[in-house]
């Protein structure tokens, strides 16, 4: 089931129930959306510490103010615009103390959700190099430019989604993830990975 | 106007004209095919672990109100008790108060007439019995 489809059942059928405080209700919003607002997070701030935080903090501001959505927005565009304005937030902390610098390796250690791939390790080997210059070349980039790429390229968002998400006008939106895409079609190069693409 | 050009004028902050609007919507069409976004559509997805689902859980618990406490419920029901005994003693109370009188039993009859009788017959306190007082008193008046 596609993102849009699966968001018209739940504003419909979920919503209400959300705003009456139905902690059933709110535990299935979580659900559905977890991974996308964690995984979105995760993507945009250094170490995992802050994308639970982050991450949790997200739906705990949702359900403070979940009695004052008014269902204009989706509940995706809504949760992201949260989840972007902590990220800001903890960036412009972050930029006030000394830079905090993950241990390599961290992350991979801790990711237990990784599938096992024993009896395959060398399509393993590819995949996770794969998935590595690729997370690289993410971090690499600008929060503003990685921050749309996501949005757009991986969790499918609109432009209009978007600019409401990251509080620009549609053409900015246009212009961010074009040299998004550049920079990443530039860097995937280097890396000799996806070779002549054009 | 190529690709390069684009992003040039785009890093420089420079506003684009409609025509390069246009050329802009175009390579962003055409890039939406292309591999390294079909990459990025395809990374991996980030689970959270259920320590975090959980740690959220019990934060928004927290935050849920208290429920009353079990002696303010008991108060509550009580009080509730108590009306609803006395507005159902009100009821009956007013529903007898209004209803049929009973019938008078045959003794009571007996009795009325007797003192009738004997105000007719001038009160004299020693005449002898009627007939009904016989009966009254459990003798008939045949046997008398």
């Amino acid at each position: 089931m596609s993102h849009q489809t699966e968001e018209s059942v739940l504003d419909g059928t979920i919503l209400s129930r959300c705003k009456r405080r139905d902690s059933e209700a709110f535990g299935y919003l979580i659900d559905q959306y977890q991974a996308r607002v964690f995984g979105y997070v995760r993507r945009m701030v250094p170490t995992i510490e802050d994308a639970e935080d982050i991450s949790q903090e997200v739906f705990i501001r949702a359900f403070q103010s979940i009695e004052r959505f008014d269902g204009r927005a989706s509940i995706s565009t809504w949760l992201f615009k949260i989840a972007n304005n902590l990220c800001i937030d903890r960036k412009r902390r972050a930029n006030r103390r000394p830079e905090e610098t993950p241990l390599a390796g961290e992350d991979r250690d801790r990711a237990h959700g990784i599938p096992d791939s024993r009896w395959d390790p060398e399509s393993h080997v590819v995949a996770s190099e794969m998935g590595d210059v690729l997370e690289n070349v993410l971090r690499s980039m600008s929060e503003k430019l990685r921050s749309v790429l996501l949005l757009h390229d991986h969790e499918g968002l609109s432009y209009e989604q978007i600019a409401e998400i990251s509080n620009v006008p549609v053409g900015t939106v246009k212009s961010r993830l074009f040299l998004a895409r550049e920079a990443l079609q530039q860097a995937l190069k280097q890396y000799g990975n996806v070779g002549d693409l054009k | 106007m190529s690709r390069e050009e684009l992003r040039s004028k785009l890093e420089s902050g420079l506003a684009l004209t409609a025509i390069e609007q246009a050329l802009l919507e175009a390579y962003l069409e055409e890039d939406a095919q292309s591999d390294h976004v079909q990459q990025v559509k395809g990374m991996v997805p980030c689970e959270p672990s259920l320590a975090w689902r959980a740690h959220l859980n019990a934060k928004l618990e927290q935050m849920r109100p208290a429920p009353k406490r079990w002696f303010s419920h008991l108060g509550v029901k009580l009080a509730a008790g108590g009306l609803a005994t006395a507005a159902a003693g009100i009821a009956l109370f007013l529903t007898f108060a209004n209803g049929p009188q009973p019938e008078p039993n045959s003794i009571s009859q007996d009795l009325v007439r007797w003192h009738q009788e004997a105000v007719a017959a001038g009160g004299d306190q020693n005449a002898k019995p009627t007939d009904s007082d016989k009966v009254l008193f459990g003798e008939s008046v045949s046997s008398l």
